[in-house]
């Protein structure tokens, strides 16, 4: 079944004088457990297609669909942040982490915007530090850390609230080859043990550890391969 | 809610120096109106506790009109108070004959200072009629006796005479001067009970029979007050009436005042009231000022949090939750402005009760208007940036840089 589902999506930014359109007519399937590198130059619209699928955004045409359920154009703000946390976990280029936070207390923010799953939150985080090699951080700040643990405690948090889908973008952009190498593994990993997910990137390499690679360019996907 | 707090807390630690000299305002501010406040209260406490030594059964008439309805109304000539010339003999004599009315002491200010050979005292001596004590109940000798007759050259001194002429000397028998007459001291006041700024004027009253005082007055009366004990059992209101009509009806019109406690208290209250209202508009002058600082830091702490602001909506924040982030922390900096403030009163208070005869006092009530205080000046000054803050745009505020 497909997680993702993208039928004739599209998007024009819109203001008083101008219509740009950034997508059109996007149609993408991505089933679960898959693994999947969006691929494009800049303003290629790869950034509004991943704002779409994380639900930050709305499409202005076109149907889509996350974890079999149909997103709604108007759905409101909160409905959609309430999705978001559930079926969702964001991973990016710059980390985004609190830096007068320890790593645990990050990994549990996403928590406190969620009514339920709060109980055994601390031990899901630290279990969670600790199988991304990440035991003796868990009292640490950002500053004190590498980039590649920086970005480990990022996908921690992604995973905190148990999501069908991580997505990832430029998630190598800010590490040297071997943080890049060891998170791009662990992202694999993630997708064989059943989680979906989307890397954003401009690089081929990183676009390897993937199960296929769709590029787009003006807005339009060009085409979809299998790596391997 | 919890994940609020603690992420206020981790933001004030952040930017200790900062958030400090943003609630600067709201520390003085706050802490103005909590010490005046705290004064207000001890001197009411100070007010009831002296009318308590009295007994709610003493009540006083005075020279001059003093309005002690709420509304204001005419003003009081100030010279009817003190000049004397206003209650007469007469005046005593028809009190006396009242219904419920016990005792009645007339009392006669005396000009001059209290001689003891090179030592002197500047404290007040008043003649009365050997009863006054019974009638004004507050005050006790603490040695020798009271004079007996309006007649002679005898003195009661009061503690705190007694204390400039002779110090720890036993004063009884001895020879003073007051003015230009020669008098025996027969007896001395002790220090009156519930000691404290109100009632230590009561400490400095000596007494000399009503007519030894009429002749340094050159002959004249001078009655300054009429002090008037009811029976225990008689309704004070009502003797305040009686005699408020019999006097009208001796002077013809309304040239003097008749005071219960209560009216005393209450005159006291209306003073405290104006007190506290203008100290408070000078204040809210500074919790204005500070509640701008506090909108201003957090407009800057949301702009510097763009990026969080983005990211913790991206992971499921609503705009609730944000509002509610925000504005829990303008709150909480306001009421550690507001605690802080307190502090600061809580440490002039203990000043002021260690170096004057002034007991201020710290109630729930002064806590609460401090804390109430804090928490408005948060809510109304950090709505806006919270509302700002819960506004962005999460893809826009990602990208900020």
């Amino acid at each position: 079944m497909a997680v993702i589902a993208l039928h004739d999506i599209g998007k024009t930014y819109k203001s008083e004088s101008l219509e740009v359109p950034v997508l059109h007519g996007v149609d993408l399937k991505v089933e679960a457990g898959e693994s999947v590198a969006i691929m494009g130059p800049s303003g290629s619209g790869k950034s509004t297609l991943m704002n779409i699928i994380g639900l930050l955004d709305r499409p202005t045409q076109g149907e889509l669909e996350l974890g079999g359920e149909n997103i709604s154009l108007s759905m409101s703000d909160s409905k959609l942040a309430a999705l978001r946390s559930e079926k969702i976990g964001f991973v990016f280029q710059s980390f985004n982490l609190l830096a007068r936070q320890t790593a645990l207390a990050n990994v549990l923010m996403p928590t406190s915007y969620r009514k339920d799953g709060r109980g055994d939150r601390i031990e899901r985080a630290k279990k969670l530090l600790k199988d991304l090699g990440l035991e003796k951080r868990i009292l640490h700040k950002p500053t004190e850390m590498s980039g590649g643990e920086r970005q480990r405690v990022a996908i921690a948090r992604a995973l905190i609230n148990d999501p069908e889908i991580i997505l990832a973008d430029e998630p190598t952009g800010n590490l040297d080859s071997k943080s890049g190498k060891e998170v791009m593994d662990i992202l694999a990993k993630l997708s064989k043990a059943g989680k979906t997910v989307i890397v954003i990137t401009h690089d081929p390499k990183v676009a390897e550890h993937c199960d296929r690679t769709v590029h787009i360019f003006d807005g339009t996907i060009q085409k979809g391969g299998h790596h391997d | 809610m919890i994940d609020h707090i603690k992420s206020a807390f981790a933001s004030i630690w952040g930017n200790k120096l900062r958030s400090l000299l943003t609630v600067l305002g709201v520390i003085i501010g706050v802490s103005s109106v909590t010490i005046l406040v705290s004064l207000g209260q001890g001197l009411k406490n100070d007010v009831a506790n002296v009318i308590e030594g009295f007994g709610t059964n003493v009540l006083f008439v005075t020279g001059g009109k003093i309005d002690t309805s709420s509304k204001g109304g005419q003003a009081a000539n100030p010279a009817d108070f003190i000049s004397g010339d206003v209650l007469t003999q007469a005046d005593v004599g028809s009190i006396r004959a009242l219904n419920g009315v016990t005792l009645v002491s007339p009392v006669s200010l005396v000009g001059g200072n209290l001689k003891n050979g090179t030592k002197t005292s500047s404290s007040s001596v008043l003649g009365a009629t050997p009863d006054v004590l019974d009638t004004l109940q507050i005050l006790t000798l603490g040695g020798g006796k009271m004079f007996t007759s309006n007649d002679g050259q005898e003195i009661v001194l009061s503690s705190v005479a007694k204390q400039d002429l002779f110090g720890d000397a036993n004063p009884i028998g001895q020879n003073i001067q007051v003015g230009t007459q020669g008098f025996t001291v027969i007896g001395y006041l002790s220090k009156s009970k519930n000691s404290n700024a109100i009632s230590s004027e009561y400490d400095s009253l000596s007494f000399i029979p009503f007519n030894a005082a009429k002749i340094l007055n050159k002959g004249q009366d001078k009655i300054y007050r009429i002090f008037i004990h009811t029976s225990t059992e008689s309704d004070v209101k009502a003797v305040k009436q009686e005699v408020f009509e019999q006097l009208k009806k001796n002077h013809g019109q309304e040239d003097f005042t008749v005071l219960t406690q209560d009216d005393i208290l209450s005159l006291f209250d209306q003073f405290l009231g104006l007190a506290t209202a203008m100290v408070s508009a000078i204040a809210s002058i500074s919790l204005l000022v500070g509640g701008i600082g506090i909108m201003n830091i957090m407009l800057v702490t949301v702009s510097e949090r763009t990026r969080e602001i983005g990211l913790r909506k991206a992971v499921g924040a609503t705009q609730g939750a944000i509002l509610g982030q925000f504005l829990t922390e303008a709150i909480i900096i306001t009421l550690v402005g507001g605690l802080l403030g307190l502090a600061f009163s809580y440490a002039v208070a203990a000043i002021v009760r260690y170096n004057t005869p002034l007991h201020p006092s710290f109630s729930w009530e002064v806590i609460t208007i401090a804390l109430g205080i804090s928490l408005v000046i948060g809510t109304v000054f950090g709505i806006w940036p919270a509302l700002r803050a819960a506004r962005k745009d999460p893809i826009e505020a990602l990208r900020y840089e």
